[in-house]
């Protein structure tokens, strides 16, 4: 090969590179929320779409009583939506990875222990129940981190821990509080190359 | 100075070279590295960590290949004659060369940083002034080390093939040598070193950062506030956070407190002026003394 192949081709693979070496950063392009909680109402705000080094994607979820009575919720950790996770199904099994969300509720309560990355979780089993009155919202600000996101794709928020999931109730029923919020999540490129 | 119009054409000679402005290229794309570890160690200052990854991959070996020549080639083509013929001493050819091979590798290099600095500073906003300067005199001294070696190298070798096979036989040396201390340690003093948590031992971490480049990482390090160790800013952080293992030699992590005075970052700067001086001053010798021919 000659000296100035070699040059260019060298140049090249390193230019190529350049993006690649980084880690990945994400962006949420879309979100969707479908609900048939009759009594309440579920909304979701992208506060901010992209999970990068810097800061984390964060979604606002609302929870509003649209009922004309007070309704219970039962949660496990933090009220009213307990600890959340993205998979890539709206129903992963139990050996599914999930991806923790973060929320600043975790840290006013010692219900809920998170390190860094999501490693190693505990949640307290104790369920905390309390009234959302009529008219009443609630909400709560949750986070992903880039760096824990394992790939690109549809998601779709989830319970952490099976068998936790929140529940509400108008009278002595207790109803699970069903939701599918599904995101889109894409790469994001620093550099237009 | 007598020496000045050589050492402009030294100057020029780098410059006008692909190889200088390779280097800055190369720098810049491979130190341009967002990291969450990098972000979560200096935050802004990744920007200053970013010189870092480049400069210390690529300046040591780029800074050779552009000064191993500067006199090795004269001899080879003969115009040394005419070098000689000047009005200067053998000192002042030797000083004409290595001012003028510096100034040029530096001009490339700073260029290169300052084109990091703009992307960091478009990318995530301002960063620590002092530390910059820091990084920046740090990565000029690093420059004018590799320089003085390049030119030691040209000077004690007779023929092109034996100054390259000495400047590549440097770099993998200083590549491998946190191994080859390890391996010389542990036949030494029969203890076993386990990166992933090395032993308490002030004279195997000195070891470590006896290279230009360790004693560089230590020194940038330092201004970052991360860590004293010879490793990359965000390998050292990711050391140093709880419940993580690395194989890293980090002293904070090894030592309770800060270890012996000797392993002061400070006292990098003065590695780096060895490496610098006795380098230079073992070409003088070499230089005034032997067949210049």
């Amino acid at each position: 090969m000659k000296r100035r192949t070699f040059l260019t081709a060298s140049t090249l693979s390193i230019a190529g590179l350049s993006g690649c070496v980084g880690d990945t950063e994400y962006r949420i392009s879309n979100t969707a929320t479908e609900t048939s909680l009759d009594p309440l109402s579920l909304s979701v705000r992208l506060a901010v779409a992209d999970a990068t080094i810097e800061q984390p994607a964060a979604l606002t979820l609302t929870l509003e009583n649209t009922a004309d009575d007070p309704i219970r919720i039962r949660s496990y950790g933090v009220w009213p939506f307990g600890v959340l996770a993205l998979a890539l199904s709206p129903t992963p099994g139990e050996d599914t990875w999930k991806t923790t969300l973060f929320s600043p509720s975790y840290e006013t309560t010692d219900r809920v222990e998170v390190d860094r990355g999501g490693s190693s979780m505990s949640l307290d089993g104790e369920p905390i129940t309390r009234p959302l009155d009529p008219g009443e919202s609630v909400s709560r600000r949750y986070e992903l981190r880039g760096d824990d996101l394992p790939s690109t794709g549809t998601h779709y928020i989830v319970e952490k821990f099976d068998g936790r999931a929140s529940r509400y109730s108008r009278d002595d029923d207790w109803e699970t509080l069903e939701y599918q919020i599904r995101l889109s999540i894409e790469e994001k490129r620093r550099l237009p190359m | 100075m007598r020496w000045s119009p050589l050492a402009r054409s030294e100057y020029r000679t780098v410059l006008t070279s692909k190889g200088a402005w390779i280097l800055a290229l190369l720098v810049v794309l491979w130190g341009f590295r967002p990291t969450y570890a990098g972000w979560d160690a200096v935050g802004r200052n990744i920007t200053i960590g970013y010189i870092q990854i480049g400069v210390d991959l690529f300046l040591p070996i780029g800074a050779l290949l552009l000064s191993y020549q500067s006199l090795i080639g004269e001899r080879t083509t003969g115009s040394i004659k005419f070098l000689l013929g000047l009005p200067l001493t053998r000192t002042q050819v030797l000083f004409g060369k290595t001012t003028g091979r510096f100034v040029g590798v530096g001009t490339a290099i700073v260029a290169a940083t300052l084109v990091l600095a703009g992307i960091g500073l478009l990318e995530h906003g301002t960063f620590g002034l002092l530390p910059f300067l820091g990084t920046l005199v740090a990565t000029l001294l690093l420059a004018s080390a590799m320089v003085a070696v390049g030119v030691f190298v040209s000077t004690v070798t007779r023929r092109t093939v034996t100054a390259a096979t000495g400047v590549f036989a440097y770099f993998f040396v200083t590549l491998f040598w946190s191994r080859i201390v390890t391996s010389l340690y542990t036949a030494v003093t029969g203890i076993p070193v386990n990166p992933y948590d090395a032993p308490a031992s002030g004279p195997l971490f000195l070891a470590l950062r006896l290279t230009p480049d360790g004693a560089y990482n230590v020194l940038t390090n330092w201004f970052l506030d991360v860590g004293n160790s010879t490793e990359l800013f965000h390998i050292v952080y990711t050391k140093l956070a709880p419940g993580v293992s690395v194989n890293a030699f980090v002293v904070e992590a090894a030592f309770d407190g800060g270890g012996p005075w000797y392993l002061h970052p400070a006292l990098s700067l003065v590695v780096l002026l060895v490496w610098v001086v006795v380098p230079v001053a073992l070409a003088r010798r070499v230089f005034n003394r032997g067949d210049a021919l």
